[in-house]
């Protein structure tokens, strides 16, 4: 017996109501027609998505710009410009990240007092050999006569 | 007094823990851009010949305990030179006062900086911590985290480089749950090209709870 039209049958598309009251839970928020209107909250609603995902992205930009904002002036506070902080750590081999550091900062004054010795010497050690001058105001471990 | 025994306290740190990495460093974004600033005001037109001569320097010396080898102005960060152990000698004074600390029953609340799934926390006992990812461990199990930075009192840090070693920290965690985040929507679409894209996106995630931190006085 041929049953294949019999097995095309076709699911039933979905009800109109609930199909715009996803629409509509999306975009209670939004401005005017925009809130009201199916044809045009659609378009709101994928607007809403695509800055989403652009946002999702530059968020993480910001907060790393902020994390370096704090940093700057709280190494300032120890008299250790960021540069140094960050070019010191990495010469010691410290992979603390900024976040973590930035609350360390403000949370652990204490400790980050520590980091920036740490950064300082390490980064004063680090212009010494590169240059093979002695920094002016730092003891580092490796003392030369000259 | 206080402020400049931390700070001898922090430059003993950097010289006893031991030189053990287990992983390969971690490349810190943005450094390297800034290694050339770090020799600022120092460099000549010529400063070729004059590195060969400070890298000749460096190598004399025998008693030098941080062995760098430069082949540019910035440092060989991918082969970490090795510590002397007889440096760590010259800091005796803070090394047993770092020491008593730890061994005091009265250590206190201890916070630690720890790396899980590609990102760093800092953590002290009773904590919870949401990770983006999912654990192979079911809800009730206990953790033991590895990758510990840093370790830190009232009166003394452990800074790790870039880890500490497993007989000096033991961090305890335990699966609290397992669960799917809410669905976030990933849009894609280009204008007049009929191009648009749905997809739904929930990250698992999961919920530690930090048990216990405890330090070891067992210093290399």
């Amino acid at each position: 017996m041929f049953l294949t039209l019999a097995r095309y049958v076709r699911t039933p598309p979905p009800d109109r109501w609930w199909k715009r009251r996803y629409v509509f839970n999306n975009t209670w928020r939004f401005w005017g027609r925009h809130r009201n209107c199916y044809k045009i909250a659609i378009q709101s609603m994928q607007h809403a998505w695509r800055q989403a995902k652009k946002g999702r992205r530059e968020k993480k930009r910001f907060v790393r710009g902020l994390w370096i904002e704090r940093l700057k002036a709280a190494s300032e506070e120890h008299g250790l410009p960021y540069e140094h902080l960050v070019v010191g750590l990495d010469m010691a081999q410290v992979q603390i990240d900024r976040k973590v550091l930035t609350h360390l900062a403000i949370y652990e004054p204490k400790t980050f007092k520590s980091i920036a010795e740490i950064a300082r010497i390490s980064y004063g050690e680090g212009l010494m050999a590169a240059t093979g001058k002695q920094p002016e105001g730092v003891f580092t471990r490796i003392v030369r006569w000259e | 007094m206080v402020a400049s025994m931390r700070s001898r306290i922090c430059w003993a740190t950097k010289f006893l823990l031991d030189s053990s990495v287990i992983m390969k460093p971690r490349e810190l974004s943005g450094a390297r851009n800034l290694l050339p600033a770090a020799a600022v005001g120092s460099q000549s037109h010529t400063c070729c010949h004059r590195l060969h001569t400070s890298t000749c320097r460096l190598q004399d010396t025998p008693e030098n305990l941080l062995k760098y080898r430069y082949k540019s102005l910035g440092i060989d960060r991918w082969n970490p030179p090795d510590l002397d152990p007889t440096s760590i000698e010259e800091h005796p004074a803070v090394l047993e006062k770092v020491k008593e600390e730890m061994v005091s029953p009265d250590v206190g609340r201890l916070f630690a900086v720890v790396q899980v799934a590609g990102k760093q926390f800092k953590v002290t006992t009773e904590d919870l911590v949401l990770i983006q990812q999912e654990m192979f461990a079911d809800p009730g199990e206990r953790i033991r985290l590895e990758k510990v930075l840093l370790v830190g009192g009232n009166n003394f840090t452990l800074i790790g480089k870039p880890i500490l070693s497993r007989d000096q920290v033991r961090i305890e965690a335990t699966v609290i749950e397992k669960f799917m985040a809410l669905p976030v929507v990933v849009y894609k679409f280009k204008k007049r090209k009929g191009y648009r894209k749905r997809r739904d996106h929930s990250q698992p995630c999961t919920v530690l709870r930090i048990n216990s931190i405890e330090v070891a006085p067992n210093l290399n």
